[in-house]
């Protein structure tokens, strides 16, 4: 199995890493790691921590499996953990995903790592309570990730004569601009995930923190009714018209691409994407903008990347379990890896001096409380968030769908939890 | 339908005299559908040799204005999935691993199966025979799940094993119905003759029915070649990923873009995936036609 | 019936094999299937009977009913076109064209592909971003449009032309083992009498090929049933929803949306479909008129 020993993609390295691993398999530290990162920027932020973890004298064993946004991925691992054959850890998506691996003592209790690592004081308190159940610790987060930002090509935008809007008054008279100059205003992708990071964006910026609760955590019926609320659906409405035919055949990095290359305008995604124009060499407040927010309402939807351990009893598996999770939340590998893969550390004790200018505009964010909100997994079931994923999709690509039909059938979809 | 004359049947329609409208019209329909079924493939092939550059510049069916057969290097031995880089080699491998064995195993169940149930006919044959066909019907995720449980439950998940024997499985209801039908078309005389010699079941089946089989063993084989060579769903769910085959691996490194994607890697790692089935049929389409003309048709 | 003979223990030990094998792998996991969806089951299976509410929540779920038309709408269409296509091209084949083999070839070749490679070259051609489309307009034909794939009300249109693509050859191979299965003495008379060409074959090689033509729809129904790989790779189930099929909504629910008492519900719903529609068909195809001949 040692073809599947992860390799660097760079010829210096190259000779370094095949030593690591043949002496890693003397070591016997075999870590299978079951992930999604499968883009570019990811591709190399996983080898960040496959090298440490070589280097600290374990093996890398690479699960990548690509597509839908983890569903592929998350499959493969559940079925080896029923099948009886557990990775030494998966990634799954933090929140409620997490209460039935628990229920069925799927995960490793890591309280005692966690305690060693001092996470509690290091991570916020929103992102531990996502890790704990009953007051155990079983998940890794290994990344923090704004969920909701907008990356616009500033290329494109001189092109067009105009600036990032900065009040949700110029925003479309911005794309209408950059439609007149040949661009594509908005570069949209076929997932209804994507079409979802685009409403969440609309829903935090335009809707605003509080309304966000009271949709995502409270589900109050009354606030999908609001007038604030309707104004978020005609707005997302609104915006069909500013994107292209392509966008239904394209991933949501073919549509970063777009931007990258400045053939769109602005792009609504989580802060993934900057992985992917800083892996095309793209510099930050140069050749690409970043914002989180248009307008006063200054909320930061937060979400991340976690791993589970699987419960197991076999002493060398516990092994390689304790050495990659104290490599993943060692504070060295939380710069540098967040660092590649465009998120921001989830420890509060690390420098955070190298990160670039986009993450910090998310740190200061997350320095206040007020402006923490949890993503949509924290709060709902992947059955809700699904429901509401497919009302998206259909109601993009369905102009004649109305508000009202919109709301009910959101409050439909966030009732099954 | 009787088997004798149908291996050595020609056309059979109207004799052609000379160049009609008729036949003007014939060959223009038959020309416009070549033009629609070679249309990908040769949007593939052009594309496959094309540079990025090119690609983004010129329109899908021009030729490449000089040939670069970088894109079939990379598919083939350094195309990424994930964090490795390893191209679809290791598939091809898998796939062979995987298909030859199931191939082999599941034309011979499906032979034994289709020759007891139809020369032998045990109690209850009729309701087995219904059960399989019913199973043919349904799709595959109704059986996905307790599969996997049971596989665990003996240890074998995720193992060449497993890969191969659930091709067996899923193969079994089409093979049997060939076979079955094949050997009903059989003249009752010779099987009686046999019996009357002495031959027992197995004597019957190793030397009278399968070597009388091979038109069918054609088909068969073709059929299931591509069949488990193309499967994507079994192989993703069982086979592990060490055994991942080549369709997994292809599906992997289209979905793994850096920044633009590699439309002429993703082209190329396409067609390597094709081939092995294709070259199948460049080889044995003719005798395909024949084979079912030789009792697959038979209801 | 003549061909039962008497008890063979070779026979007897081969058969039970295969019982094991259909009972555990076939039944075993239907039975299952069913009895899952009685339960509440989210991401893992467990016990907790709730009755029929999934399939309340099933038949009340929008996507559900999208899915079950989509279906029926592609395996109409896709039977129709591959019957009609297959047909026209077997005749022509038939008809003692030049090149036949080279021809025949060219038909079949799709079927050798798999719907994971169909699926993507299609979506290429068919995106009219980088494809046909963009093609025909750097060719100067401005005004054309082929945009099926990213519009809602047409997307299952291009599922149906990559379906027809991909599986009018091997229709096309099975009409004409079928049409060289008749009799020429038919031909023959036929032309004797100054019968044209075209009523030989559609009043008489036609209802001739009754076989052939069952062969061909179970064959089709078995791919359309099962359509999945296709869907996944050309459309996504998208735009929208617009393409979602059956099969690709339990795959959702079992895995994506960890919902397996919704899918198990969906999985049978599908298999009361098949076996009340198919199985008075296959009873009269395989077992009433077998017994009565022989």
């Amino acid at each position: 199995m040692s073809f599947f020993a992860i390799r660097s993609a760079t010829g210096l390295l190259a000779a370094a890493l095949l030593a690591g691993v043949a002496t890693s398999a003397l070591a016997g530290e075999k870590a299978e790691v079951i992930h999604w990162w499968t883009s570019g920027s990811e591709a190399a932020a996983v080898k960040v921590i496959a090298n440490a973890y070589i280097k600290a004298g374990g093996e890398w064993i690479d699960n990548a499996i690509a597509g839908g946004g983890g569903d592929n991925a998350r499959s493969v691992g559940i079925n080896r953990i029923v099948g009886g054959n557990p990775p030494t850890a998966m990634q799954i998506v933090p929140g409620k995903q997490l209460d039935e691996f628990v229920a069925n003592g799927y995960v490793r209790d890591i309280s005692a790592l966690a305690a060693a690592g001092n996470w509690k004081a290091a991570i916020p308190a929103l992102l531990w309570d996502s890790i704990t159940r009953d007051g155990k610790v079983y998940g890794v987060p290994i990344d923090l990730h704004g969920q909701t930002w907008s990356w616009w090509s500033i290329p494109a935008l001189k092109k067009a004569g105009v600036d990032v809007p900065k009040t949700w008054d110029e925003f479309f008279p911005t794309l209408d601009k950059l439609k007149a100059a040949g661009i594509i205003p908005i570069a949209v992708s076929r997932d209804g995930w994507t079409i979802d990071s685009m409403w969440r964006f609309l829903m935090i910026s335009k809707g605003g923190t509080d309304l966000f609760r009271k949709v995502y955590i409270d589900h109050d019926v009354n606030a999908m009714k609001s007038a604030a609320f309707r104004d978020v659906v005609e707005t997302l409405f609104k915006m069909r018209a500013y994107s292209d035919p392509g966008a239904s055949a394209r991933n949501w990095n073919d549509s970063t691409a777009l931007v990258i290359n400045n053939t769109a305008g602005v792009q609504f995604m989580g802060d993934w994407a900057k992985g992917e124009f800083l892996n095309a060499h793209k510099q930050p407040m140069v050749d690409f903008a970043c914002t989180p927010a248009i307008g006063p309402n200054q909320g930061y939807v937060f979400g991340g990347d976690m791993f589970i351990v699987t419960a197991t009893k076999d002493p060398a598996m516990l092994k390689s379990q304790d050495l990659l999770v104290n490599t993943m939340m060692s504070k060295d590998i939380q710069v540098a890896f967040n660092l590649v893969k465009g998120s921001i550390p989830v420890r509060g004790d690390v420098d955070v001096s190298k990160v670039d200018p986009c993450g910090q505009i998310g740190l200061k964010l997350m320095a206040n409380p007020a402006n923490q909100v949890g993503d949509r997994d924290f709060y709902n079931s992947p059955d809700a968030i699904g429901a509401i994923q497919d009302l998206l999709a259909t109601s993009w690509s369905k102009p004649d769908t109305s508000v009202d039909t919109f709301v009910a059938k959101f409050a439909e979809a966030l009732s099954r939890q | 339908m009787t088997m004798a004359t149908a291996h050595e049947r020609r056309p059979r329609g109207p004799k052609p005299r000379r160049l009609t409208a008729g036949r003007i019209g014939i060959y223009a329909f038959v020309a416009v559908s070549c033009l629609f079924f070679l249309m990908p493939l040769y949007v593939m092939v052009v594309t496959s040799f094309k540079t990025l550059d090119e690609i983004r510049m010129s329109q899908i069916f021009a030729l490449p204005s000089h040939f670069s057969v970088e894109p079939w290097v990379t598919a083939w031995s350094s195309a990424c999935t994930g964090a490795s880089c390893d191209g679809l080699k290791v598939g091809f491998t898998n796939s062979v691993l995987i298909t030859a064995p199931s191939v082999v195993l599941s034309i011979l169940a499906g032979a034994l199966l289709g020759y007891s149930l139809s020369l032998w006919r045990t109690k209850g044959s009729n309701v087995l025979f219904g059960l399989l066909l019913a199973g043919a019907f349904l799709p595959y995720q109704i059986f996905i799940y307790p599969l996997v449980r049971i596989y665990a439950y003996v240890s074998l998940y995720g193992t060449l094993f497993n890969i191969i024997t659930v091709h067996v499985i899923f193969g079994l209801p089409v093979m049997t119905l060939l076979f079955r039908n094949y050997f009903s078309s059989v003249p009752i005389e010779l099987f009686k003759a046999a019996r009357v010699d002495g031959a027992g079941f197995w004597r019957i089946f190793t030397s009278i029915m399968l070597p009388l089989s091979t038109p069918m063993i054609i088909v068969a084989v073709i059929l299931q070649v591509t069949g488990v060579w193309n499967d994507f769903l079994l192989g993703t769910v069982f086979a592990g990923q060490a055994n991942w085959p080549m369709t997994v691996q292809l599906n992997n490194i289209v979905n793994t873009t850096e920044g633009t994607r590699a439309y002429n890697v993703d082209m190329a790692a396409t067609i390597l995936t094709a081939a092995v089935p294709l070259l199948v049929y460049f080889v044995s389409g003719r005798w395909f036609v024949r084979g079912i003309a030789a009792g697959a048709v038979k209801g | 019936m003549a061909r039962r003979q008497k008890r063979s223990w070779g026979a007897t030990l081969t058969i039970v094999p295969f019982w094991v094998l259909v009972l555990g792998a076939y039944v075993g996991t239907m039975v299952w299937t069913v009895l899952i969806s009685l339960t509440s089951s989210k991401m893992l299976p467990n016990t907790q009977f709730v009755g029929l509410a999934q399939y309340t929540r099933l038949f009340a779920t929008e996507r559900w009913n999208i899915a079950v038309h989509n279906i029926a709408i592609f395996g109409v269409l896709m039977m129709i076109l591959c019957l009609v296509i297959g047909f026209l091209l077997a005749a022509m084949v038939d008809s003692k064209i030049r090149a036949e083999d080279t021809v025949r070839t060219i038909i079949l070749y799709p079927q050798a592909i798999s719907f994971i490679v169909t699926g993507l070259v299609w979506q290429w051609m068919m995106n009219p971003t980088v494809g046909i489309e963009k093609a025909m307009h750097d060719f100067g034909w401005m005004g054309f449009s082929f945009d099926w794939l990213v519009t809602p009300d047409k997307a299952i249109y291009a599922l149906v032309l990559a379906g027809v693509w991909q599986g009018s050859g091997l229709i096309m191979a099975l009409m004409l083992a079928g049409l060289r299965g008749i009799d020429q003495e038919i031909w023959k008379a036929a032309r004797v009498d100054g019968i044209p060409t075209w009523r030989v074959y559609v009043s008489i090689a036609l209802p001739m090929m009754r076989p052939t033509i069952v062969t061909a729809v179970v064959l089709m129904s078995l791919s359309v049933i099962k359509a999945y790989d296709l869907v996944v790779a050309l459309t996504s189930g998208g735009p929208g929803l617009s393409t979602d099929v059956p099969a690709k909504f339990i795959m959702d629910f079992f895995f994506n949306r960890s919902n397996i008492g919704l899918a198990t519900a969906a999985c049978t719903v599908m298999l009361i479909f098949v076996l009340v529609v198919f199985t008075p068909w296959f009873y009269f195809e395989y077992f009433r008129e077998k017994n009565g001949s022989r």
